[in-house]
Protein backbone atom coordinates (compact mmCIF):
# COMPACT_ATOMS: atom_id res chain seq x y z
CA UNK A 1 0.00 0.00 0.00
CA UNK A 2 2.77 2.16 1.09
CA UNK A 3 4.32 1.77 -1.84
CA UNK A 4 1.67 2.20 -4.33
CA UNK A 5 0.93 5.24 -2.60
CA UNK A 6 4.83 7.08 -3.28
CA UNK A 7 4.73 5.66 -6.91
CA UNK A 8 1.61 7.05 -8.43
CA UNK A 9 2.88 11.12 -8.02
CA UNK A 10 6.24 9.37 -9.70
CA UNK A 11 4.04 8.01 -12.49
CA UNK A 12 1.88 11.29 -13.31
CA UNK A 13 4.41 13.42 -12.98
CA UNK A 14 7.01 11.54 -15.07
CA UNK A 15 7.00 13.60 -18.14
CA UNK A 16 8.33 16.65 -16.30
CA UNK A 17 11.43 14.65 -13.54
CA UNK A 18 14.50 13.17 -14.02
CA UNK A 19 17.25 13.07 -16.64
CA UNK A 20 16.39 12.89 -20.46
CA UNK A 21 18.60 13.26 -23.78
CA UNK A 22 19.16 16.78 -23.46
CA UNK A 23 19.54 17.16 -27.85
CA UNK A 24 15.60 18.08 -28.40
CA UNK A 25 15.38 20.92 -25.99
CA UNK A 26 18.62 22.37 -27.35
CA UNK A 27 17.58 21.72 -30.69
CA UNK A 28 13.87 23.47 -29.93
CA UNK A 29 16.08 26.29 -28.39
CA UNK A 30 17.71 26.58 -31.66
CA UNK A 31 14.96 26.98 -33.73
CA UNK A 32 12.93 29.40 -31.02
CA UNK A 33 15.17 31.86 -30.67
CA UNK A 34 16.48 31.81 -34.59
CA UNK A 35 12.16 32.39 -34.74
CA UNK A 36 12.28 35.17 -32.40
CA UNK A 37 15.21 36.95 -33.85
CA UNK A 38 13.70 36.81 -37.16
CA UNK A 39 10.30 38.35 -36.47
CA UNK A 40 11.15 40.91 -33.81
CA UNK A 41 14.66 41.79 -34.90
CA UNK A 42 13.63 44.07 -38.00
CA UNK A 43 11.54 46.23 -35.35
CA UNK A 44 14.71 46.99 -33.53
CA UNK A 45 16.48 48.12 -36.95
CA UNK A 46 14.25 49.96 -37.91
CA UNK A 47 13.79 51.78 -34.34
CA UNK A 48 12.40 54.90 -35.54
CA UNK A 49 9.60 53.53 -37.82
CA UNK A 50 8.40 51.71 -34.62
CA UNK A 51 9.08 52.72 -31.05
CA UNK A 52 9.26 56.54 -31.55
CA UNK A 53 6.00 58.27 -28.83
CA UNK A 54 5.04 60.28 -32.42
CA UNK A 55 4.80 57.52 -35.35
CA UNK A 56 1.47 54.98 -35.48
CA UNK A 57 1.41 52.39 -33.16
CA UNK A 58 -0.68 49.32 -32.47
CA UNK A 59 -2.12 48.29 -28.85
CA UNK A 60 -2.68 44.75 -28.79
CA UNK A 61 -1.36 43.34 -26.10
CA UNK A 62 -0.12 45.51 -22.01
CA UNK A 63 -1.94 48.84 -22.49
CA UNK A 64 -0.10 50.18 -19.50
CA UNK A 65 3.14 49.65 -21.16
CA UNK A 66 1.52 51.32 -24.53
CA UNK A 67 0.65 54.53 -22.82
CA UNK A 68 3.54 54.70 -20.50
CA UNK A 69 6.58 53.41 -21.66
CA UNK A 70 7.64 55.54 -24.37
CA UNK A 71 7.72 58.48 -21.66
CA UNK A 72 11.11 56.77 -19.96
CA UNK A 73 14.25 58.81 -21.54
CA UNK A 74 15.08 57.77 -24.85
CA UNK A 75 18.38 56.46 -23.98
CA UNK A 76 16.59 54.21 -21.44
CA UNK A 77 14.69 52.57 -24.14
CA UNK A 78 17.17 51.84 -26.72
CA UNK A 79 19.24 50.20 -24.00
CA UNK A 80 16.05 48.08 -23.32
CA UNK A 81 16.17 47.08 -26.72
CA UNK A 82 19.54 46.47 -26.75
CA UNK A 83 19.31 44.58 -23.95
CA UNK A 84 16.58 42.11 -25.49
CA UNK A 85 18.43 41.67 -28.62
CA UNK A 86 21.24 40.80 -26.56
CA UNK A 87 19.09 38.22 -24.72
CA UNK A 88 17.63 36.31 -27.83
CA UNK A 89 21.44 36.05 -28.72
CA UNK A 90 22.25 34.54 -25.90
CA UNK A 91 19.43 31.82 -26.13
CA UNK A 92 20.04 30.96 -29.22
CA UNK A 93 24.16 30.22 -28.61
CA UNK A 94 23.09 28.56 -25.30
CA UNK A 95 24.21 31.54 -23.02
CA UNK A 96 22.27 31.23 -19.83
CA UNK A 97 19.17 30.00 -20.66
CA UNK A 98 16.82 30.88 -17.88
CA UNK A 99 18.32 34.49 -17.48
CA UNK A 100 18.26 34.40 -21.60
CA UNK A 101 14.37 33.35 -21.47
CA UNK A 102 13.23 35.99 -18.72
CA UNK A 103 14.66 39.08 -20.03
CA UNK A 104 13.66 37.96 -23.80
CA UNK A 105 10.29 37.63 -22.49
CA UNK A 106 10.21 40.89 -20.92
CA UNK A 107 11.68 42.69 -23.31
CA UNK A 108 9.84 41.22 -26.19
CA UNK A 109 6.86 41.84 -24.39
CA UNK A 110 7.24 45.30 -23.57
CA UNK A 111 8.18 46.22 -26.82
CA UNK A 112 5.27 44.30 -28.27
CA UNK A 113 3.26 46.11 -25.86
CA UNK A 114 4.29 49.87 -27.50
CA UNK A 115 3.99 48.83 -30.59
CA UNK A 116 2.52 45.38 -32.29
CA UNK A 117 1.68 46.99 -35.90
CA UNK A 118 4.46 44.96 -37.00
CA UNK A 119 4.91 41.82 -34.91
CA UNK A 120 1.66 41.04 -33.92
CA UNK A 121 0.86 37.41 -34.73
CA UNK A 122 -1.47 34.13 -33.08
CA UNK A 123 1.92 32.72 -32.45
CA UNK A 124 3.20 34.73 -29.81
CA UNK A 125 0.68 33.17 -27.49
CA UNK A 126 2.64 30.55 -27.45
CA UNK A 127 6.07 32.33 -27.35
CA UNK A 128 5.05 34.07 -24.05
CA UNK A 129 3.88 30.99 -22.90
CA UNK A 130 7.42 29.15 -23.69
CA UNK A 131 9.54 31.96 -22.40
CA UNK A 132 7.51 31.74 -19.11
CA UNK A 133 8.18 28.41 -18.94
CA UNK A 134 11.82 28.45 -19.38
CA UNK A 135 12.33 31.50 -16.56
CA UNK A 136 11.11 29.21 -13.80
CA UNK A 137 12.41 25.69 -15.34
CA UNK A 138 15.45 26.24 -17.36
CA UNK A 139 18.01 23.98 -18.93
CA UNK A 140 18.31 23.53 -22.92
CA UNK A 141 22.27 23.99 -22.85
CA UNK A 142 23.72 21.23 -21.87
CA UNK A 143 24.67 20.56 -25.36
CA UNK A 144 24.89 22.95 -28.48
CA UNK A 145 25.70 25.69 -26.40
CA UNK A 146 28.68 27.97 -26.11
CA UNK A 147 28.08 28.13 -22.73
CA UNK A 148 30.00 24.22 -22.99
CA UNK A 149 32.74 25.75 -25.24
CA UNK A 150 33.51 29.27 -22.75
CA UNK A 151 33.20 27.13 -19.61
CA UNK A 152 35.11 23.54 -20.95
CA UNK A 153 31.95 21.67 -19.62
CA UNK A 154 30.97 18.21 -21.75
CA UNK A 155 27.76 17.27 -22.77
CA UNK A 156 25.04 16.29 -19.81
CA UNK A 157 22.02 14.95 -19.56
CA UNK A 158 18.96 17.45 -19.56
CA UNK A 159 16.47 17.91 -16.83
CA UNK A 160 12.43 16.76 -18.51
CA UNK A 161 10.75 19.85 -16.92
CA UNK A 162 11.34 22.67 -19.22
CA UNK A 163 11.11 20.21 -22.21
CA UNK A 164 7.60 18.28 -20.65
CA UNK A 165 5.93 21.29 -19.88
CA UNK A 166 6.63 23.06 -22.85
CA UNK A 167 5.74 20.03 -25.19
CA UNK A 168 2.51 19.40 -23.04
CA UNK A 169 1.73 23.10 -23.22
CA UNK A 170 1.94 22.94 -26.80
CA UNK A 171 -0.34 20.02 -27.29
CA UNK A 172 -2.79 21.57 -25.11
CA UNK A 173 -2.84 24.84 -27.52
CA UNK A 174 -3.30 22.56 -30.32
CA UNK A 175 -6.00 20.50 -28.60
CA UNK A 176 -7.94 23.64 -27.55
CA UNK A 177 -7.84 25.30 -31.56
CA UNK A 178 -9.30 22.46 -32.67
CA UNK A 179 -11.92 22.00 -30.09
CA UNK A 180 -12.56 25.76 -31.19
CA UNK A 181 -12.96 25.06 -34.27
CA UNK A 182 -15.63 21.64 -33.55
CA UNK A 183 -17.68 24.97 -32.05
CA UNK A 184 -17.33 26.88 -35.14
CA UNK A 185 -19.24 24.26 -37.00
CA UNK A 186 -15.37 24.10 -39.12
CA UNK A 187 -15.58 21.43 -41.16
CA UNK A 188 -19.07 21.96 -42.83
CA UNK A 189 -18.63 25.71 -42.84
CA UNK A 190 -15.48 25.36 -45.73
CA UNK A 191 -13.72 27.68 -44.45
CA UNK A 192 -10.58 26.43 -45.85
CA UNK A 193 -11.94 26.71 -49.40
CA UNK A 194 -12.60 30.29 -48.72
CA UNK A 195 -9.03 30.51 -48.49
CA UNK A 196 -7.93 29.30 -51.73
CA UNK A 197 -10.89 32.22 -52.54
CA UNK A 198 -8.47 34.94 -51.41
CA UNK A 199 -6.45 36.91 -54.04
CA UNK A 200 -2.89 35.42 -54.49
CA UNK A 201 0.09 35.69 -52.25
CA UNK A 202 -2.15 37.10 -49.25
CA UNK A 203 -3.60 34.64 -47.33
CA UNK A 204 -2.50 31.77 -49.41
CA UNK A 205 0.62 31.13 -51.63
CA UNK A 206 -0.05 31.90 -55.11
CA UNK A 207 0.17 28.87 -57.11
CA UNK A 208 -2.83 27.26 -54.97
CA UNK A 209 -5.24 29.95 -55.79
CA UNK A 210 -4.29 29.05 -59.57
CA UNK A 211 -6.06 25.62 -59.44
CA UNK A 212 -9.53 24.94 -60.77
CA UNK A 213 -12.51 25.12 -58.31
CA UNK A 214 -12.94 21.42 -58.01
CA UNK A 215 -9.84 20.89 -57.20
CA UNK A 216 -9.64 24.04 -54.31
CA UNK A 217 -12.83 22.16 -52.94
CA UNK A 218 -11.76 19.24 -52.10
CA UNK A 219 -8.83 20.16 -51.06
CA UNK A 220 -10.66 22.78 -48.87
CA UNK A 221 -12.75 20.18 -47.87
CA UNK A 222 -9.94 17.87 -47.01
CA UNK A 223 -7.67 20.36 -45.47
CA UNK A 224 -10.30 21.66 -43.10
CA UNK A 225 -11.57 18.15 -42.12
CA UNK A 226 -7.66 16.82 -41.67
CA UNK A 227 -6.72 20.03 -39.38
CA UNK A 228 -9.29 19.11 -37.05
CA UNK A 229 -8.41 15.71 -36.91
CA UNK A 230 -4.88 16.75 -36.33
CA UNK A 231 -5.47 19.26 -33.37
CA UNK A 232 -7.89 17.03 -31.63
CA UNK A 233 -5.91 13.76 -32.33
CA UNK A 234 -2.48 14.60 -32.27
CA UNK A 235 -2.51 15.47 -28.54
CA UNK A 236 -4.30 12.49 -27.49
CA UNK A 237 -2.32 10.14 -29.20
CA UNK A 238 1.00 11.80 -27.87
CA UNK A 239 -0.28 10.78 -24.31
CA UNK A 240 0.12 7.11 -25.22
CA UNK A 241 3.74 5.68 -25.99
CA UNK A 242 2.94 3.14 -28.80
CA UNK A 243 1.28 5.50 -30.82
CA UNK A 244 3.54 8.60 -29.60
CA UNK A 245 6.22 8.45 -32.73
CA UNK A 246 2.80 8.22 -35.34
CA UNK A 247 1.66 10.79 -33.57
CA UNK A 248 4.30 13.10 -33.83
CA UNK A 249 5.26 12.52 -37.48
CA UNK A 250 1.64 13.83 -38.02
CA UNK A 251 2.37 16.55 -36.42
CA UNK A 252 5.37 17.53 -38.33
CA UNK A 253 3.74 16.46 -41.63
CA UNK A 254 0.76 19.21 -40.16
CA UNK A 255 3.08 21.88 -40.22
CA UNK A 256 4.91 22.10 -43.25
CA UNK A 257 1.58 21.25 -44.68
CA UNK A 258 0.55 24.66 -43.41
CA UNK A 259 3.73 26.63 -44.49
CA UNK A 260 2.88 25.16 -48.09
CA UNK A 261 -0.28 26.40 -48.17
CA UNK A 262 -0.19 29.53 -46.20
CA UNK A 263 1.81 32.75 -46.56
CA UNK A 264 2.07 32.86 -42.18
CA UNK A 265 5.97 34.47 -40.52
CA UNK A 266 8.18 32.11 -39.99
CA UNK A 267 8.02 32.46 -36.18
CA UNK A 268 4.81 30.52 -36.41
CA UNK A 269 6.59 27.62 -38.07
CA UNK A 270 10.21 27.84 -36.52
CA UNK A 271 8.25 27.82 -33.04
CA UNK A 272 5.64 25.61 -32.94
CA UNK A 273 6.75 22.65 -35.31
CA UNK A 274 10.03 21.78 -33.44
CA UNK A 275 7.88 21.34 -30.40
CA UNK A 276 6.94 17.87 -31.20
CA UNK A 277 10.64 16.95 -30.63
CA UNK A 278 10.22 17.32 -27.15
CA UNK A 279 7.43 14.63 -26.97
CA UNK A 280 9.57 12.19 -28.97
CA UNK A 281 10.66 9.01 -26.35
CA UNK A 282 14.38 9.48 -26.10
CA UNK A 283 14.72 5.82 -27.70
CA UNK A 284 13.18 7.36 -31.28
CA UNK A 285 15.75 10.49 -30.95
CA UNK A 286 19.11 8.38 -29.91
CA UNK A 287 18.23 6.00 -32.96
CA UNK A 288 20.20 8.75 -34.69
CA UNK A 289 24.23 8.31 -33.99
CA UNK A 290 24.53 12.27 -33.55
CA UNK A 291 22.12 12.33 -30.86
CA UNK A 292 23.27 9.80 -28.49
CA UNK A 293 25.30 11.83 -25.21
CA UNK A 294 27.45 8.64 -24.27
CA UNK A 295 29.27 8.71 -27.15
CA UNK A 296 30.46 12.22 -27.24
CA UNK A 297 30.66 12.35 -23.63
CA UNK A 298 31.44 8.84 -22.31
CA UNK A 299 29.00 10.28 -19.42
CA UNK A 300 26.10 7.94 -18.23
CA UNK A 301 22.59 9.54 -19.15
CA UNK A 302 19.13 8.91 -18.32
CA UNK A 303 17.62 7.08 -21.35
CA UNK A 304 13.91 6.62 -19.51
CA UNK A 305 10.99 6.89 -21.60
CA UNK A 306 8.15 8.89 -21.66
CA UNK A 307 5.14 7.82 -19.62
CA UNK A 308 2.36 5.87 -20.96
CA UNK A 309 0.54 9.06 -20.17
CA UNK A 310 0.99 12.41 -18.55
CA UNK B 1 13.49 13.26 -9.26
CA UNK B 2 11.01 10.59 -7.56
CA UNK B 3 10.65 11.27 -3.80
CA UNK B 4 11.72 8.19 -1.95
CA UNK B 5 12.05 7.91 2.04
CA UNK B 6 15.32 8.70 2.50
CA UNK B 7 14.97 12.18 0.24
CA UNK B 8 16.62 15.04 2.11
CA UNK B 9 14.09 17.51 3.26
CA UNK B 10 14.98 20.20 0.56
CA UNK B 11 14.96 17.82 -2.68
CA UNK B 12 11.53 17.28 -1.11
CA UNK B 13 10.70 20.86 -1.09
CA UNK B 14 11.85 21.07 -4.29
CA UNK B 15 10.04 17.93 -5.78
CA UNK B 16 7.08 19.58 -4.28
CA UNK B 17 7.16 23.42 -5.80
CA UNK B 18 8.14 21.34 -9.10
CA UNK B 19 5.54 19.42 -8.90
CA UNK B 20 3.33 22.23 -8.45
CA UNK B 21 4.11 24.16 -11.29
CA UNK B 22 3.45 21.66 -13.33
CA UNK B 23 -0.26 21.43 -12.30
CA UNK B 24 -0.40 25.16 -11.75
CA UNK B 25 0.59 25.65 -15.27
CA UNK B 26 -1.02 22.89 -17.29
CA UNK B 27 -4.52 23.82 -15.21
CA UNK B 28 -4.54 27.54 -16.36
CA UNK B 29 -3.67 26.65 -19.68
CA UNK B 30 -7.12 24.41 -19.82
CA UNK B 31 -8.51 27.52 -17.84
CA UNK B 32 -7.43 29.80 -20.80
CA UNK B 33 -8.35 27.69 -23.16
CA UNK B 34 -12.27 27.18 -21.85
CA UNK B 35 -11.79 31.03 -21.89
CA UNK B 36 -13.09 31.79 -25.28
CA UNK B 37 -16.45 29.90 -24.91
CA UNK B 38 -17.17 27.57 -22.28
CA UNK B 39 -16.54 30.43 -19.84
CA UNK B 40 -16.35 33.43 -21.79
CA UNK B 41 -14.79 36.73 -20.12
CA UNK B 42 -13.17 35.05 -17.00
CA UNK B 43 -9.88 35.94 -18.14
CA UNK B 44 -10.82 39.69 -18.45
CA UNK B 45 -12.36 39.97 -15.17
CA UNK B 46 -9.69 38.75 -13.13
CA UNK B 47 -7.09 42.05 -13.60
CA UNK B 48 -3.92 40.45 -12.11
CA UNK B 49 -3.75 37.56 -14.90
CA UNK B 50 -3.64 39.01 -18.17
CA UNK B 51 -0.70 41.14 -17.23
CA UNK B 52 1.09 38.39 -15.69
CA UNK B 53 0.14 35.89 -18.05
CA UNK B 54 -0.41 36.89 -21.73
CA UNK B 55 -0.46 33.84 -23.24
CA UNK B 56 -3.99 33.31 -22.08
CA UNK B 57 -5.27 36.66 -23.64
CA UNK B 58 -6.77 35.11 -27.16
CA UNK B 59 -7.56 31.73 -25.99
CA UNK B 60 -5.98 29.59 -28.80
CA UNK B 61 -8.07 30.39 -31.93
CA UNK B 62 -6.02 30.05 -35.01
CA UNK B 63 -8.41 31.08 -38.54
CA UNK B 64 -11.39 30.36 -36.88
CA UNK B 65 -13.75 32.14 -39.47
CA UNK B 66 -12.33 34.38 -43.02
CA UNK B 67 -13.93 37.64 -43.31
CA UNK B 68 -16.35 37.91 -46.35
CA UNK B 69 -14.46 41.19 -47.68
CA UNK B 70 -10.79 41.93 -48.19
CA UNK B 71 -9.58 45.26 -49.21
CA UNK B 72 -6.48 44.70 -51.65
CA UNK B 73 -3.68 47.88 -51.61
CA UNK B 74 -1.01 48.00 -54.27
CA UNK B 75 0.59 51.33 -55.26
CA UNK B 76 2.75 52.53 -57.84
CA UNK B 77 5.18 55.81 -58.48
CA UNK B 78 3.05 59.11 -60.39
CA UNK B 79 4.31 59.45 -63.53
CA UNK B 80 6.89 56.77 -64.01
CA UNK B 81 4.79 54.36 -65.86
CA UNK B 82 4.89 51.71 -63.81
CA UNK B 83 2.38 48.41 -62.95
CA UNK B 84 0.88 48.89 -59.34
CA UNK B 85 2.54 46.35 -57.21
CA UNK B 86 1.54 45.40 -53.42
CA UNK B 87 1.50 47.10 -50.66
CA UNK B 88 3.67 44.29 -49.35
CA UNK B 89 6.43 45.83 -51.22
CA UNK B 90 6.18 49.19 -49.52
CA UNK B 91 6.27 48.38 -45.73
CA UNK B 92 9.19 50.10 -44.14
CA UNK B 93 9.69 47.92 -41.61
CA UNK B 94 10.39 44.47 -43.39
CA UNK B 95 8.27 41.23 -42.50
CA UNK B 96 10.87 38.21 -44.02
CA UNK B 97 9.17 36.05 -46.32
CA UNK B 98 4.83 37.13 -45.86
CA UNK B 99 4.83 41.03 -46.42
CA UNK B 100 2.02 40.87 -48.46
CA UNK B 101 0.03 39.06 -45.49
CA UNK B 102 1.59 41.55 -43.33
CA UNK B 103 0.94 44.76 -45.42
CA UNK B 104 -2.76 43.58 -45.88
CA UNK B 105 -3.72 42.88 -42.18
CA UNK B 106 -2.27 46.12 -40.79
CA UNK B 107 -4.78 47.41 -44.04
CA UNK B 108 -7.92 45.52 -42.66
CA UNK B 109 -7.08 46.88 -39.25
CA UNK B 110 -6.54 50.17 -39.30
CA UNK B 111 -6.83 51.31 -42.81
CA UNK B 112 -5.93 55.13 -43.78
CA UNK B 113 -4.17 55.47 -40.92
CA UNK B 114 -1.54 52.69 -41.68
CA UNK B 115 -1.24 54.09 -45.22
CA UNK B 116 -0.23 57.77 -43.54
CA UNK B 117 2.24 55.67 -41.19
CA UNK B 118 3.28 54.82 -44.54
CA UNK B 119 3.39 57.52 -46.14
CA UNK B 120 4.90 59.56 -43.29
CA UNK B 121 7.99 57.04 -42.84
CA UNK B 122 8.88 56.16 -46.13
CA UNK B 123 11.02 58.24 -47.96
CA UNK B 124 10.68 56.32 -50.89
CA UNK B 125 6.88 56.18 -50.82
CA UNK B 126 6.62 59.98 -52.49
CA UNK B 127 4.34 60.70 -55.15
CA UNK B 128 2.66 57.70 -54.97
CA UNK B 129 -1.10 56.43 -55.86
CA UNK B 130 -2.71 53.86 -53.56
CA UNK B 131 -4.96 51.40 -55.34
CA UNK B 132 -7.64 49.87 -52.67
CA UNK B 133 -9.67 47.23 -54.47
CA UNK B 134 -12.32 45.53 -52.09
CA UNK B 135 -12.56 41.77 -52.84
CA UNK B 136 -15.52 39.95 -52.10
CA UNK B 137 -14.04 36.78 -50.87
CA UNK B 138 -17.36 34.85 -50.28
CA UNK B 139 -20.98 35.45 -50.79
CA UNK B 140 -22.94 33.97 -47.72
CA UNK B 141 -26.05 34.11 -49.54
CA UNK B 142 -24.87 32.11 -52.40
CA UNK B 143 -22.01 29.83 -50.19
CA UNK B 144 -18.53 29.27 -51.91
CA UNK B 145 -18.81 29.60 -55.51
CA UNK B 146 -16.80 28.71 -58.68
CA UNK B 147 -15.48 32.37 -59.35
CA UNK B 148 -12.25 33.93 -57.33
CA UNK B 149 -12.81 36.97 -55.33
CA UNK B 150 -14.34 39.64 -57.57
CA UNK B 151 -13.78 42.98 -56.95
CA UNK B 152 -16.56 44.92 -55.33
CA UNK B 153 -15.14 48.56 -55.70
CA UNK B 154 -11.97 50.62 -56.23
CA UNK B 155 -10.39 53.31 -54.71
CA UNK B 156 -7.57 55.84 -54.98
CA UNK B 157 -5.21 57.89 -52.63
CA UNK B 158 -2.14 59.85 -53.08
CA UNK B 159 0.87 60.23 -51.02
CA UNK B 160 2.91 63.78 -51.28
CA UNK B 161 5.66 64.79 -49.44
CA UNK B 162 4.79 62.73 -46.39
CA UNK B 163 1.17 63.68 -46.73
CA UNK B 164 -2.08 61.44 -47.47
CA UNK B 165 -5.04 62.56 -50.01
CA UNK B 166 -8.57 61.70 -48.63
CA UNK B 167 -9.75 58.56 -50.81
CA UNK B 168 -11.33 59.14 -54.72
CA UNK B 169 -13.56 56.50 -56.03
CA UNK B 170 -12.39 55.23 -59.08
Amino acid sequence: MDGSRTQWPVKIFAAFEGPCNPYPLAIFRIFFFSGLIIHFFPSFIWFDDNYLPNIMRSGNWNMWLYEDFLKLPHALVIICAFLTCAACICGLVGLWPRLSAMVTGVGLYTFASVNSLNVQSLALLFVWSTLWIWAVAGGGNEVLSLENKLEGLSPRPGDRMCRGLIGWYLMLVLFFAGHEKLLTHWPQSEEMTALFKFPAGIVVRGPWVHLPHEVQRFLGISIGLATVLVQLGVPVLTAFRKTRLYALIVYELFFIGIVTVLNVPLLFYLVMAPGGLLLLDDEHFERLRWFRLEEKSGQAQGTETQPEAA
Amino acid sequence: MPSDNSAEPDDELKTLFRRGFVVFWLGLSVLGGLNQNILPGVYERTGWVPALFPHLRWSYVMFNKMPDEMPVVDFRHLGAGEEYQHLGKAIPTPAVGYSMSRATVNYYYYRSDYLRHICSVSSEMNNVEFRIRLFQIIDREKGITREQARILNTAYQECHDGRLSDPVAG
